[in-house]
């Protein structure tokens, strides 16, 4: 069984005019244990609609959603809603919207009191959590201080201390600066390949997309595109007309292409593209 | 060419007498060329904002002078409010401060603090939102019922409204998609064609610089590294990347392919004239000949 299973989600709201919205329209998506997807669309496009169904913060129209067995429905015991909050956590795009106390260790320990652990557990988690996200050094540091990317290891390792399965990150990155971004995306890379955690990363970014397992392309509340990076930022002209980028290589790559250069299909990074064109070249000049 | 804003000899303190005393800015001379787009890069912390803030009186200089068109904007004190109406400055996330009712009145804000009649700021409520592509549909809407993208856009468009001689943005595309980043950026454009103004983005993608802008100026740890034309500035693409900037991609990989051994000129920092400079050398046949 997979982790998250979503069986023909719905999902409306009611606009002023109580006039009803459709955001979710029918989306099927299976998410495995460990895995890192990406989720791409236009802004208004439902991803952050979808993320807030998995984790209890929306009820669903219609449709099913299981989360690590966990049916969520909205009778569901509080028992079980902890649970599945506990199982997914998420980070939003706001650091400054999601720290709570004016240290740094006793905001990551926020989560886990709440929880009703007991301190010396607490204490171990807190500095495991630190650890992992390479913060330290700044236990005992204001998160008012602390850079854009910092804010946000910081709320990563508050939600790391609830021992989640699985972290949602619902444009974590967008506001910070290119290198609070690297710092972010290196931290997600390493829970996913490190600590086995299943990674949902929600994102504009075309070059964070590239690192995750698999794409998920969502155009006006549904799927319209699922594969590895590869597969989806091969379909250039699909992707421009669903508004949304692909890396420079690759667009470079595909307009070679268009001129009869004879490149292989899948470049995606800039080592890829390098090696593939200076090998064209190579040859050429000889 | 005629000088919009100079920044002469501009020093910044802050925390003076704490131990978070900052200089937030050391010795910067700028100009910003009248009529042209120039985009400010550099990281979090490296003065960015803060000289964005002094260019319409916000922030004073510790020392040194903010110019507009030759006038020193700090000399005369009541002359402040003039020159925040001549240099319109869009903060980060500027929907966050939208409060009108209306879309219309949000966007009339500004002018009618200038106190314009009636006639004139409805005139120039239409024309900001037919730039920034609003339709006058929404007017009588509230700006919390739009979309993230729209807000965006009512926030730009109530600045564009004052028809200031300077237009200023903060990051004016973050949090959008690629098609809203273009949208803005055609928008702000559009402004300048519109207009004649000139116009000042500050922005941490090299990659929309490379699109937008005709000047670059990169500032690193309160001081001007390198300003200049874009093809100057790109030029430097090595040291920039050093500096931890994220160059355009597509620079860093012609960077790269030229350090292998292959002959392609500085400078390219767009698609377009990658695929130019490259597809010469990778169409040769192998016994010479081009296409």
């Amino acid at each position: 069984m997979s982790f998250i299973e979503i069986k023909d989600l719905k999902f409306s709201y009611l606009d002023e005019d109580e006039k009803s919205a459709t955001v979710i329209n029918g989306i099927n998506l299976n998410i495995e244990k460990g895995e890192f997807l990406a989720i791409l669309g236009r802004n208004g496009s439902g991803k952050s609609t979808l993320a807030k169904l998995m984790n209890m913060i929306l009820e669903p129209e219609s449709g099913e959603i299981t989360v690590d067995g966990i049916k969520l429905s909205p009778n569901m015991s509080d028992k079980d809603i902890l649970e599945v909050r506990k199982n997914v956590g998420m980070v939003f795009q706001n650091p400054d919207n999601q720290l709570v106390a004016t240290v740094v260790e006793e905001d990551i320990a926020f989560g886990p009191e709440n929880l009703g652990i007991e301190s010396s557990e607490i204490r171990r988690r807190v500095d495991n959590a630190l650890e992992t996200v390479g913060m330290k050094e700044y236990a005992k540091h204001a998160p008012s201080r602390l850079s854009g990317g910092q804010k946000q290891r910081i709320a990563i390792a508050g939600v790391l201390a609830m021992m989640p399965r699985c972290i949602i990150f619902d444009e974590a990155t967008a506001m910070l600066d290119p290198a609070g971004r690297d710092e972010v995306m290196r931290t997600i890379c390493k829970l996913n390949k490190e600590r086995q955690i299943t990674i949902v990363h929600i994102t504009h970014d075309m070059s964070e997309a590239v690192l995750a397992d698999r794409v998920v392309v969502m155009d006006r509340g549904e799927i319209v595109m699922q594969g590895r990076p590869c597969e989806i930022f091969s379909q250039v002209e699909k992707m421009f007309e669903i508004g949304l980028a692909v890396p420079q290589v690759t667009e470079l790559c595909h307009i070679l292409k268009t001129h009869g250069v004879e490149l292989p299909d899948g470049i995606i990074t800039e080592d890829e593209a390098a090696v593939a064109i200076f090998g064209i070249g190579k040859g050429r000049v000889q | 060419m005629e000088t919009a804003i100079e920044l002469v000899d501009v020093s910044f303190v802050y925390g003076t007498g704490t131990v978070f005393r900052t200089d937030a800015l050391s010795g910067v001379s700028v100009k910003i060329a009248k009529g042209r787009v120039s985009g400010i890069i550099g990281h979090t912390g490296s003065g960015k904002s803060t000289m964005v803030q002094m260019m319409n009186g916000l922030i004073k200089p510790t020392s040194g002078s903010v110019r507009l068109f030759g006038e020193d904007i700090f000399a005369d004190k009541k002359k402040l409010r003039d020159i925040r109406f001549r240099v319109g400055l869009v903060f980060q996330y500027p929907e966050y401060q939208l409060f009108e009712e209306t879309v219309y009145k949000d966007i009339a804000y500004g002018p009618t603090n200038m106190k314009l009649d009636e006639k004139e700021i409805e005139r120039r409520v239409k024309k900001a939102a037919s730039l920034v592509g609003l339709d006058e549909d929404l007017f009588s809407k509230s700006p919390f019922e739009l979309s993230g993208g729209q807000k965006r856009r009512v926030a730009i468009a109530g600045i564009m409204a004052m028809e200031p001689e300077v237009l200023v943005l903060d990051e004016p595309a973050s949090g959008l998609d690629p098609v809203g980043r273009k949208d803005i950026f055609k928008a702000i454009l559009d402004f300048r064609d519109a207009t004649g103004g000139t116009v000042v983005i500050v922005s941490h993608s090299m990659e929309d610089m490379a699109s937008y802008a005709d000047d670059i100026i990169v500032m690193n740890h309160g001081k001007c590294f390198v300003s200049g034309c874009k093809e100057e500035v790109f030029k430097k693409a090595d040291e920039l990347c050093k500096m931890g900037l994220d160059v355009p991609q597509i620079t860093s990989l012609m960077t790269r392919l030229r350090a292998m051994g292959m002959e392609i000129p500085e400078g390219i920092y767009t698609v377009e004239d990658a695929a130019k400079a490259l597809l010469p050398l990778l169409l040769q046949k192998a016994g010479g000949g081009g296409v």
